[in-house]
């Protein structure tokens, strides 16, 4: 009898601790999941101006100079917008390595800072961070035409106003494939690899057939199909659905 | 106060000590981005923000080491509890001003859950558990299977805790799928 009591002891526990491990997996999946749809500016949703496209102009001002600025255009120089604000942990990270990277690019390249909010708490990050020296321009346009979600997010537009590159940057690596991909002419690591990719398959056709399919799995939900069909008669029907949905919301 | 059983006592500590120095780990391996975390909170001026970034995780992963150590137990407990409080009170005041969309840090750059009433709960277990870690035990000695039931009960509270952070963390993003399809 103790014997079998013992057995069953031992059994549950592995059971219930198996349980628990199975649980704290799914919940993980969740949590990419949700990642993966969220409506704000997850990776995977190309939203806004996409590379290649020429850059929307904007007539800001930089923020302490008070000086007229223009974003997009061609200009001779290229432009890296760095999207921040004071309240991102990742931003506050990466700024020393935007700093050298201004140093070491001043030949070709301008680093502008682009947030938003009010200006007492930008001023004070600017001085806490020792940012003088960047332009550093508060406008919700901005952001809003990017449809910037995520910070911190990085666009290269080149000397011809045209983007180049763009996405969220979370370590110094990313921060540099924007750089590279000025460099090199290819936006993204995906688009290097699938441009080398051998049998023929022509890299544009490729990338074609990859959005198709997203935009296909999606198109489960009828109402967001029928979403982008009205609210984005200017965009093609690849757009992710859920780029127009989120539009909606935005302003 | 009231002597519990042997098993439930090394539970709770044994899970404690597993909690507290993983999230001490996980805060110290990116220093700068809880340094980041912390500096939302607005509590304390910029320039103790450093030195709190780096002092709150090794108090924290020392006072969970120290729980092991039956000697020092109770001190070990009692450091954690006011740890456990500073962070708890930190949350507290910013819910209160409504600055719920800063990360708590808790966990460093591994999860990332924004400000929620849900935190504070979640706190609350952990000070039921220090609790349990704080009172005497006794009864009976520790046999190999006690010593069992206790491993295995606490790990199972080890991974229960973090799947509940993993609910915690993934809440807003549902918020955020809700509120599309409304």
């Amino acid at each position: 009898m103790l014997e079998a009591l013992v057995i069953s002891q031992i059994l549950l526990w592995v059971l219930v601790l198996s349980m628990a491990l199975m649980m704290l997996a799914l919940l993980r999946q969740v949590g990419v999941l949700h990642e993966r749809i969220a409506p704000m500016g997850a990776l995977t949703l190309d939203r806004g101006p996409k590379e290649g496209e020429h850059a929307p102009l904007f007539e800001v001002k930089d923020l302490r100079r008070g000086t007229p600025l223009k974003l997009g255009g061609p200009r001779g120089r290229s432009t890296l917008l760095f999207f921040l604000s004071p309240t991102c942990p990742v931003c506050k990270k990466l700024l020393p390595i935007v700093k050298s990277i201004q140093q070491a690019e001043n030949s070709w390249l301008d680093v502008v800072l682009a947030s938003d909010g009010e200006p007492v708490e930008h001023e004070r990050f600017i001085r806490v961070q020792h940012l003088e020296d960047f332009p550093y321009v508060l406008s919700s346009d901005v952001g809003m035409t990017y449809r910037i979600g995520k910070l911190p997010y990085g666009v290269m537009i080149d000397d011809s106003g045209v983007i180049r590159a763009k996405g969220l940057l979370n370590t110094r690596e990313h921060l540099e494939s924007l750089i590279e991909a000025k460099q090199m002419g290819v936006p993204s690591i995906q688009q290097f690899l699938q441009s080398r990719q051998p049998e023929g398959h022509e890299s544009h056709e490729h990338a074609h057939d990859d959005q198709h399919d997203h935009a296909h799995g999606h198109s489960g939900h009828p109402d967001r199909v029928h979403a982008d069909d009205v609210d984005g008669p200017a965009q093609n029907h690849e757009a992710p659905p859920l780029a127009a949905a989120g539009k909606r919301g935005g302003k | 106060m009231p002597q519990i059983d042997p098993v439930l006592g090394w539970m709770a500590v044994a899970s404690a000590a597993a909690i507290f120095t993983a999230s001490g780990v996980l805060k110290l391996y990116d220093v700068e981005t809880f340094r980041g975390a912390v500096t939302n909170y607005r509590l304390i001026p910029e320039w103790l923000a450093t030195p709190f970034a780096w002092t709150a995780p090794v108090v924290e992963c020392a006072a969970a080491l120290g729980l092991l150590l039956t000697p020092i137990r109770e001190s070990a407990a009692l450091v954690l509890i006011v740890l456990l409080g500073v962070f708890t009170g930190a949350i507290v005041i910013n819910l209160a001003r409504g600055r719920t969309d800063i990360d708590c840090g808790c966990f460093g750059p591994a999860l990332r859950q924004r400000l929620s009433w849900w935190l504070l709960l979640r706190n609350g277990a952990l000070f039921a558990l220090l609790a349990i870690a704080l009172m005497p035990v006794g009864g009976r000695a520790m046999e190999f299977f006690d010593v069992a039931t206790a491993a295995m009960a606490a790990a199972t509270v080890v991974v229960l805790y973090t799947a509940a952070n993993y609910l915690i963390a993934n809440a807003p993003g549902l918020r955020a799928l809700g509120a599309l399809n409304a």
